[in-house]
């Protein structure tokens, strides 16, 4: 058998930037989905909009979205989102924790996002940062 | 009057389980388009059962996004929430996913005051299925400051 590949060399890796625009088009349809109350401010997982750096990471350490699990989310917030701002976003793989096993494994992939939004053409705002852990299940015999 | 909490919150209060309405397929449809969240296994039964799942899962951060709103509307208010924290800000949510949610699935939110200090207050919620078992927990902090 050969030895299993070890992704823990790719912490430290960091996603491009990304963009999302923030709308109350896009607040109302997530509150609708989630069932929540719109209460002016963008609700507080809305932040999840923002994942491409994730998906990004994973993709090219060669796990596509359907491989991923989450298994833990954690935020810490500044600056409320709103309607009409730009929201930045990129994220850094902090850690990777991997359990092997005869019948499979798992791999978790930590990561953190940091979330800055322009308002009005002014100086960014932090808005929050994201913790995410991710999880990727490998079958039995799977590198 | 010295500016201390001024919520007559006390740790160990109960807040109580409220149900969100039954998973279906068009939710999940709406929620990956809102949230951004394509991953097929929320979506194709195909897919999610290639992926040795029993059968389409909803996003896990649909369950979030259910215990954040269980928090607001116990803090902040509106519609039937208890608006106990109008002034409270959240300063962090946490959720840690424990077991899956399918389709058809009852989720109730609920949970319990668990620590109030001089500027904050945090509380643990648990998401619940109709079987009573519990497929998330939550924490919310807020700042009275």
């Amino acid at each position: 058998m050969s030895e299993p590949v070890s992704y823990k060399g790719h912490v430290g890796t960091t996603s491009a930037e990304f963009r999302e625009s923030v709308t109350a088009g896009r607040i109302a349809a997530f509150c609708k989905a989630v069932g929540a109350r719109d209460r002016g401010v963008a609700p507080p997982t809305f932040m999840t909009i923002g994942r491409a750096g994730e998906f990004e990471i994973l993709e090219k350490l060669g796990f596509p979205l359907k491989r991923i699990l989450h298994a833990e989310q954690a935020y810490t917030y500044g600056e409320p989102l709103r309607a009409g701002d730009e929201l930045y976003y990129t994220t850094t793989l902090t850690q990777v924790l991997e359990k092997r096993g005869g019948s499979g494994g798992m791999i978790f992939f930590v990561m953190e996002t940091t979330f800055e939004i322009s308002r009005g053409g002014g100086d960014r705002l932090q808005a929050g940062m994201a913790k995410t852990n991710l999880l990727v299940r490998l079958a039995a015999g799977e590198a | 009057m010295s500016h201390v909490t001024n919520t007559t919150l006390k740790a160990g209060e109960v807040i109580e389980f409220r149900a969100f309405p039954a998973v279906t397929r068009e939710q999940l449809k709406a929620y990956a388009e809102a949230s951004g969240d394509f991953n097929p296994i929320h979506q194709d039964e195909e897919v999610a059962k290639a992926m040795g799942l029993p059968g389409i899962i909803a996003h896990g951060m649909l369950t979030s996004a259910m215990i954040a709103e269980r928090a607001m509307a116990f803090a902040h208010g509106g519609g039937e929430g208890e608006g106990k924290l109008p002034e409270g800000k959240l300063i962090a949510f946490q959720s840690r996913f424990k077991s899956m949610t399918f389709l058809g699935d009852v989720i109730s939110i609920g949970g319990t005051v668990k620590a109030v200090k001089d500027e904050e207050i945090v509380i643990d919620l648990q998401a619940r299925n109709q079987k009573g078992e519990v497929t998330t927990t939550g924490e919310a902090r807020f700042s009275l400051s």
